[in-house]
């Protein structure tokens, strides 16, 4: 089974050192002109005004929280697709039903006005 | 050396300096990135045992949920108001020293307490001479837990969507009384 993933690390292996060799190619290319404007965050061109580190409004937390709840669910759903193809037509009813119920509480959140970006 | 122990120290090494990098960081928002390395670590340790489903839960949960939600939290909160304390009175400088040694030897003191229990445990389980894969563990594969999941145990599985959605309808009440306030 884990030789199955020896994909996996060729993958890892191959997308850390792409981004090591094309960070130090560059490094070696570019050059090196240090100004504080240059240094200064992007705003839209526009000079920053204040700290980058604000805090943000309380209210994105529910965000964080739905998104909580649909991440356990996509954890279900993952052994859920595993196995639909040799479980056949019980196993689609169950896992629509399961997800019929928590789109209940999509709707709920999206009445409700929480998915709104304020 | 085979490969397995290979990859399991380097998982393993992986995991513990970025634990470690996490409550030596001097940025708190840093310190929660280096945690979400550290579980990948921990799933890369599932993985090496066998239990794919479990590396699955660590990733999605672990590292998907639980840092997204401590990252929203330290963003949410104002990170400048956590600030060192006033210089301490005369009578607690004086004992700093003691203090000092006091403040090092008690988490190691801790970590090696709780590195002694897992030990303890490790040989009185018996698992050192597990060598080879217990017959138990063929079905538990992700596809395994999914045919117990949606055959025995669809039952549960269903409660477990009504869990979610009360928790969702849970959080967004909560939510929502707290906006209002």
């Amino acid at each position: 089974m884990l030789a199955a993933y020896t994909d996996v690390v060729t993958f890892l292996l191959v997308a850390v050192l792409f981004i090591a060799a094309s960070l130090f190619l560059g490094g070696l290319l570019r050059p090196h002109h240090p100004y504080p404007e240059k240094l200064s965050p992007y705003e839209c061109g526009k000079a920053p005004i204040g700290s980058g580190q604000v805090r943000f409004k309380v209210r994105y937390y529910i965000f964080a929280l739905v998104f909580l709840v649909f991440d356990v669910e996509a954890l279900f759903l993952y052994a859920w697709a595993v196995i639909l193809r040799q479980a056949g037509w019980p196993a689609l009813w169950e896992g629509i039903a399961f997800v019929a119920l928590l789109f209940v509480g999509l709707i709920y959140a999206w009445r409700k006005k929480v998915l709104k970006w304020v | 050396m085979n490969t397995t122990l290979l990859a399991f120290f380097i998982v393993a090494f992986i995991s513990l300096v970025a634990a470690w990098r996490v409550i030596t960081d001097p940025s708190i928002l840093h310190a929660g990135l280096w945690m979400g390395l550290s579980f990948v670590g921990v799933a890369g340790i599932f993985l090496l045992l066998e239990a794919e489903f479990l590396a699955g839960v660590q990733v999605l949960v672990y590292v998907g949920a639980i840092t997204t939600i401590i990252l929203f939290g330290i963003m949410l909160s104002d990170v400048g108001e956590v600030r060192v304390g006033p210089e301490p009175p005369g009578w607690v400088q004086a004992g700093a020293a003691w203090h000092r040694g006091l403040r090092h030897a008690f988490p190691l003191l801790v970590a090696a307490g709780f590195a002694g229990t897992m030990l303890g445990l490790y040989t009185q389980s018996g698992w050192g001479q597990l060598r080879e894969r217990p017959l138990e563990l063929a079905g538990l594969s992700v596809g395994g837990i999914g045919r117990e999941l949606f055959s025995t145990f669809a039952l549960p599985f269903e409660i477990a969507s009504l869990v979610l959605l009360a928790a969702l309808l849970g959080a967004i009440v909560l939510a929502m009384r707290e906006e209002e306030r």
